[in-house]
C-alpha cells in the first residue's frame, strides 16, 4: 500500500490545479506544489495555520463559514469567479502583467469510515476560459449595437432614399 | 407507496422554509443584495404525479443544478429554473447582462455554485432538525430535460420514488424569479424520512406539524 501511496503523492504533486488539505479545525496540513504560486506562502508559512489566516481573503463573502460547513456537515461546496474574486491570490510563476488570476474552487469532506477527518480544497485555474468569455461578452455586445444601428440606418434611408428598385430603373433609363 | 400525513408535510414545508431563509442569508452576504427566498408551497408528491403539478415543465430543456446525496435517506436534490428564469436570476445576482444566448460555462458555474448554497441549506436544515446524516456529492449544473433526472436510473422509471417539491422564488432588487427545488427518494428513504418526522413529531409534541 506505501508503494500506491507515493504514486498518489507524486499524481497530486505534479497535478495542474491547487490542492490544500485541511483538519477538522480548518488547519492546513498540506498544500501541493501548483499552490506555491501564492505569492510569499511557503509551504512552511502555510502549513500549521488556520485557513482564514493563510489565505485572508476566504473571509470575504462567506466563503470561510460554507467551507466549516465542509467538514461540519460533510457537504461539497462550490467557489465560482462570478461571485468570488479570487479567493486565493495566485500569480503566474513570472508574471508579465497585473491581470487577475480567476479561479473555480470545489470542497470536499474527507473521511475516515463515518468520522469526518477534514476536507480537500481543489483550485481551477480558469483565467484562460474567464477572459475568452469577457471577449466574447464584448463582442456580442458590440454586434448588438451595430444591429441597432443598422436597423436605425435602414428606417432612416427608408425615408430619404428611394428605393432599390426606382434605382435600378434609374440606371436602366427607365422614365 | 408511504404516507405522508398532513403533519408530516407541514413538517417539512417548515424545515424547507428554514432552509430557503438561510439560503437567502447566505445569497444575500454573497451577492451584497438582500435576497429573499420565499417558499409559496411544498408538495410531497409520487413521482407519476409530477407531470400535473410542473405543467409540462419535465419535457422542456431547464437549467438544472443535481447533487446526489447518500446515507441513511438517499437520493436526488435538484434544483431547477426555466431557461429565462435562471437568465434573469444570473443577471440580477452576477450583476451583469446576459448576452450570449446559451449558458457559457462560466455561467454554469456559477448557477452551480446558486444551486450548492440552496441544495445545502435544506439539506442541511432535514439533517439538523431530523438527526439524519447525509453525504452528498460534488453538484452538477446543465442544461438538460428534466424527465431523465427524475425517473432514476432504471430504465422503466422507478414509479415508487417520491419527490418533495418545493416552490423557491427568489426576490432581489423588487423582481421576482421562479425555480422549483425537487428532493427525490427511493422507497426505502422515504420510510426512514417518515419515520424521522415521526420522532421529531413526537419529541417536540407535534410543534414542528403546525
Amino acid at each position: 500500500m506505501r508503494g500506491r501511496a507515493e504514486l498518489w503523492e507524486q499524481v497530486v504533486e505534479q497535478l495542474d490545479a491547487g490542492i490544500v488539505l485541511v483538519n477538522r479545525l480548518l488547519t492546513v496540513t498540506y498544500r501541493n506544489p501548483w499552490m506555491a504560486r501564492t505569492p510569499g506562502l511557503a509551504a512552511d508559512r502555510v502549513e500549521g495555520r488556520s485557513l482564514g489566516e493563510a489565505f485572508p481573503r476566504l473571509s470575504d463573502d462567506g466563503a470561510l463559514d460554507r467551507l466549516k460547513s465542509v467538514v461540519e456537515q460533510g457537504v461539497p461546496v462550490t467557489f465560482s469567479h462570478a461571485f468570488h474574486r479570487g479567493l486565493f491570490p495566485l500569480r503566474e510563476p513570472w508574471p508579465d502583467t497585473d491581470a487577475p488570476f480567476y479561479q473555480e474552487v470545489k470542497s470536499l469532506s474527507l473521511r475516515k469510515g463515518e468520522e469526518t477527518e477534514g476536507a480537500v480544497l481543489l483550485v481551477y485555474d480558469v483565467t484562460a476560459l474567464a477572459l475568452r468569455e469577457f471577449t466574447l461578452t464584448e463582442a456580442a455586445r458590440q454586434l448588438r449595437l451595430l444591429r441597432e444601428e443598422m436597423a436605425l440606418m435602414r428606417g432612416e434611408m427608408a425615408l430619404q432614399a428611394p428605393s432599390l428598385d426606382k434605382i435600378l430603373a434609374l440606371l436602366e433609363g427607365a422614365p | 407507496m408511504t404516507e405522508f400525513s398532513a403533519s408530516h408535510k407541514g413538517a417539512l414545508a417548515k424545515m424547507m422554509s428554514l432552509g430557503m431563509g438561510r439560503a437567502a442569508a447566505s445569497l444575500s452576504r454573497l451577492t451584497g443584495d438582500r435576497v429573499v427566498l420565499e417558499v409559496p408551497r411544498v408538495e410531497v408528491l409520487a413521482i407519476g404525479q409530477l407531470d400535473e403539478h410542473l405543467g409540462g415543465v419535465a419535457d422542456q430543456e431547464v437549467c438544472t443544478v443535481l447533487q446526489m446525496f447518500e446515507g441513511e435517506v438517499a437520493g436526488d436534490a435538484i434544483l431547477f429554473l426555466p431557461l429565462p428564469s435562471a437568465r434573469d436570476l444570473l443577471e440580477l445576482l452576477v450583476g451583469r447582462p446576459m448576452t450570449l444566448a446559451r449558458f457559457s460555462e462560466l455561467e454554469r458555474a456559477a448557477l452551480m455554485e446558486v444551486g450548492n448554497i440552496v441544495i445545502n441549506a435544506c439539506l442541511g436544515s432535514l439533517s439538523n432538525l431530523l438527526k439524519i446524516r447525509f453525504s452528498s456529492l460534488v453538484p452538477h449544473a446543465a442544461v438538460q430535460s428534466l424527465r431523465p433526472m427524475l425517473q432514476g436510473n432504471d430504465d422503466n422509471g422507478d414509479r415508487s420514488r417520491i419527490c418533495l417539491l418545493v416552490g423557491s422564488r427568489f426576490r432581489v432588487r423588487a423582481r421576482a424569479v421562479d425555480g422549483h427545488l425537487a428532493i427525490v427518494v427511493g422507497v426505502d428513504s422515504v420510510r426512514a424520512l417518515a419515520a424521522a418526522v415521526d420522532r421529531l413529531l413526537t419529541t417536540t409534541a407535534g410543534r414542528w406539524a403546525t
